[in-house]
């Protein structure tokens, strides 16, 4: 990723975002626990078509969000990376991060990917009112009139973003066939156990055999 | 504020006038005599009460929390120090302080009748002399004080000194605006409406025209990030206010 737009750089957004973020992880016992897991730990957002970069570090049970710092070096460098496109992160908001909508997608994880499960399972758990964030700002009426209008904007998006991706995944499937549907991959898998079982029995049988010729 | 240590011919600013170095502790005092009966009513006017958004900003960003130490510098009548004592709670402790004794005690007058006892200690301190220990505090806080210090790389050093391993400080001052064509309004503003605010509201013309003065020989956010930096602080950022009118600067103690 390259450098931040310009604009971001000093920007009250970050700390507003930092805030927020602090703010409802306190209220929810639960994301509490997965912070405290993960002291001293980072991850590094890039959004890539927009170009924005953004670092979240775990310090003294708080999340700081900042720009990366520049130049990168081997020093800081964030413990995992997620580098995903507008659409990715829409479909995580749209709670359809499973394991083959992230085959579908164009979501790129570096370093500790248990790190980065950790994080986005943090922010799952503590989903941000933006409304009630908001209300502090501009008061009551005005944030539920914003809000509204968020909603509804960021609705019309989420169930484009949905219509995309499950007529993008059902082209996928039937189409060209690069996906499998569930009940395929169930029976791979139980394949994939019975295989399993049978390898585990006849190496046993071989040991058998190897000890009486012995 | 005064450093014997300086050598007499030097000078440094005090508004747009260049005084001794030895002077200038004297004069920032005479200001802040003169504006400390009306500090409250004029920092309202001034920013038409932006001022608290400002510091709500600061106080959500340091996030104190329950049991917490916090020193509170150039603490004026006290808002930052209001904010932290609610949030670091019975077993937390705040200091707050001020370098001019008359402003100290407007504060402390300010918080007994808010009825906030108990977790507070008043201070008369230099920033440039902290008379703590080294790792004291989990939070030092300066807001519209450090353009006043006079040398402002010592005091930051003695802020770093005196955090602990992880703490963090907050620097909470006016600095350059950043919107294109909010520098020519604001210079207007500063240089005609200040003093006049200040002849009219506090009969006192010449300490709100040395306010707007001092603030553009304040280092601007950049150059406040690197001195930030050089006083050992890390994971510094600083975020833009109403356009860069204001700049608070967050760093960490490694």
């Amino acid at each position: 990723m390259g450098a931040n737009p310009s604009w971001l750089e000093g920007s009250p957004l970050l700390g507003a975002v930092e805030i927020a973020v602090n703010r409802v992880v306190k209220d929810h016992p639960e994301a509490a626990e997965k912070l405290a897991s993960l002291e001293g730990r980072s991850l590094q957002l890039d959004i890539r078509n927009a170009g924005i970069g953004m670092r979240m570090y775990v310090a003294s049970g708080a999340i700081e969000v900042s720009l990366p710092p520049q130049p990168a070096t081997q020093q800081n460098r964030p413990d995992a990376r997620i580098e995903a496109g507008v659409g990715d992160l829409m479909r995580m908001a749209a709670g359809q991060s499973d394991a083959v909508s992230m085959i579908a997608s164009d979501l790129r994880i570096e370093g500790n990917t248990d790190v980065a499960q950790q994080f986005q399972k943090l922010l799952q758990e503590a989903p941000i009112d933006w409304e009630g964030q908001l209300a502090k700002v501009v008061g009551d009426v005005p944030a539920y009139e914003i809000s509204q209008i968020g909603k509804r904007l960021f609705g019309l998006a989420q169930h484009a973003a949905k219509s995309f991706f499950s007529d993008g995944t059902e082209y996928l499937r039937d189409e060209s066939q690069d996906l499998a549907w569930p009940h395929e991959v169930k029976e791979f898998r139980e394949n994939v156990e019975t295989l399993r079982d049978d390898v585990a029995r006849l190496e046993a049988r071989i040991f058998q055999l190897k000890a009486k010729r012995a | 504020m005064t450093d014997a240590k300086q050598p007499q011919d030097q000078t440094t600013h005090f508004g747009f006038t260049q005084v001794p170095v030895n002077e200038k502790a004297d004069r920032v005092r005479e200001v802040f005599d003169s504006v400390a009966g009306k500090y409250d009513v004029m920092n309202d006017l001034m920013s038409m009460g932006i001022h608290r958004a400002w510091k709500q900003y600061a106080i959500d960003l340091a996030a104190p929390r329950a049991g917490e130490q916090a020193l509170d510098l150039a603490a004026g009548t006290g808002d930052l120090t209001i904010a932290m004592s609610r949030l670091v709670k019975d077993q937390g402790r705040v200091v707050m302080s001020d370098i001019n004794m008359e402003m100290l005690n407007q504060g402390k007058q300010r918080l007994l009748n808010k009825g906030i006892v108990g977790n507070v200690e008043f201070k008369q301190i230099d920033a440039q002399e902290i008379p703590f220990e080294d790792n004291t505090f989990d939070i030092v806080t300066i807001a519209f004080g450090l353009r006043n210090v006079t040398d402002k790389d010592k005091a930051l050093r003695e802020m770093n000194r005196v955090l602990r391993p992880g703490g963090r400080l907050l620097v909470l001052e006016f600095s350059k605006p950043v919107v294109p064509g909010l520098g020519p309004i604001y210079d207007q503003y500063s240089f005609k409406l200040l003093p006049l605010m200040g002849r009219l509201v506090a009969n006192d013309e010449e300490s709100y025209r040395y306010l707007a003065e001092s603030i553009r020989m304040h280092p601007d956010q950049d150059t406040l990030k690197g001195m930030v930096e050089e006083a050992g602080f890390g994971r510094v950022q600083y975020y833009n206010l109403t356009g860069g009118i204001v700049a608070l600067h967050r760093g960490y103690k490694f």
